[in-house]
């Protein structure tokens, strides 16, 4: 299904609410925050829907990534992180996004039961 | 070696899987963020047993999303073949050659249709008959309305891509009939055009091509540009 520009489906409002409260974050460490957000910390979004979701977020401008020193991830015997943050251009997203489901539950009460 | 070992390397051969053949610096980024995933989530989990079905459940769950990105990706990485800024017109070619086809085909089929309904030229079954008959001027009305056809499918594309599928694969029906019977021997190019089922079948097969190619998912996902 095509969407349309400019909307943000739940996921990805999730990726930039959970992005802005963690700042800089990693691929499972912002998959760990949602799950827990929703009160679910043991189901935690795929990696296909996720990674795709964090790439279509970054080529739209409203996050920025890039790798960590990997003299970090060395030192810490771990594989190197992609550190994602949350763009202004994420932030106003977000901010038009809940303005405008405000709208709409305003709109509601009055136009009554559908 | 634990559960959640053994489930992290299905997921690394998943992954190796779906970004086989894509550019390098597309599939490494991948590849390279579920390998740190999966460390992650194994050093952070307590139960081995659990952290291998959560990690198993994440790679199933993922499994569409991974195929669609790969797709997405493929197309791309075609599109960038011919860079657009440096050779704009062979870059619209290639991402428009089939209506480039269907367009030079559709005014084959006029051309050929007005000449066979004033010469009596016949494109389909041979060129034998050379006079002019009731059937030739006929035949070649019809041919050419179906190039004619075919054009306005083109023309129609954007509104709706269904009806334009459809006005294509009717108005392809005479040059398809034709390159069948360049390709069969002459004793059997009558086939072509006497049982009507033959006919139903290969309009069935033109649609469905058609249907396939204008249904194709859209290459790059549209930009945002904040609230609207």
């Amino acid at each position: 299904m095509r969407r349309r520009p400019g909307t943000l489906v739940p996921l990805e409002v999730d990726i930039l609410d959970a992005g802005l409260a963690l700042r800089r974050f990693h691929g499972f460490q912002l998959a760990k925050t949602i799950a827990g957000h929703h009160g679910r910390p043991g189901t935690l979004t795929a990696h296909g829907t996720l990674y795709k979701a964090l790439q279509r977020l970054e080529d739209a401008g409203l996050l920025a990534s890039r790798w960590e020193d990997p003299d970090l991830a060395a030192a810490g015997g771990r594989p190197r992180r992609r550190l994602y943050e949350v763009t202004g251009a994420g932030e106003h997203a977000l901010a038009a996004w809940r303005a405008q489901q405000h709208d709409r539950a305003q709109l509601r009460p009055r136009l009554g039961p559908t | 070696v634990t559960a959640a070992d053994r489930a992290a390397g299905l997921v690394a051969w998943w992954v190796e899987a779906y970004t086989r053949h894509l550019p390098d610096e597309v599939a490494g980024r991948r590849r390279a963020e579920v390998d740190s995933d999966l460390w992650e989530q194994r050093a952070a989990g307590r139960r081995a047993w659990l952290v291998a079905f959560s990690i198993l459940r994440r790679m199933a769950a993922g499994m569409p999303a991974d195929l669609h990105w790969r797709h997405g990706q493929l197309a791309a990485a075609r599109g960038r073949l011919l860079e657009p800024r440096a050779r704009p017109v062979l870059a619209a070619l290639a991402r428009n050659w089939w209506l480039v086809a269907a367009a030079l085909v559709g005014t084959a089929e006029v051309v050929a249709g007005i000449r066979m309904a004033l010469a009596g030229d016949n494109p389909v079954i041979g060129t034998g008959a050379t006079a002019r008959t009731g059937t030739t001027t006929g035949s070649g009305i019809l041919i050419a309305a179906a190039g004619l056809l075919l054009l306005a499918g083109i023309a129609w594309r954007r509104r709706s891509p269904t009806v334009a599928g459809t006005l294509i694969a009717a108005g392809a029906f005479p040059a398809m009939l034709l390159l069948l019977s360049a390709a069969l021997p002459a004793a059997y190019r009558i086939l072509l055009v006497k049982p009507p089922l033959g006919g139903a079948g290969l309009l069935l097969l033109g649609l469905l091509l058609v249907y396939v190619r204008l249904r194709r998912p859209v290459r790059r996902p549209p930009p945002y540009r904040g609230r609207r």
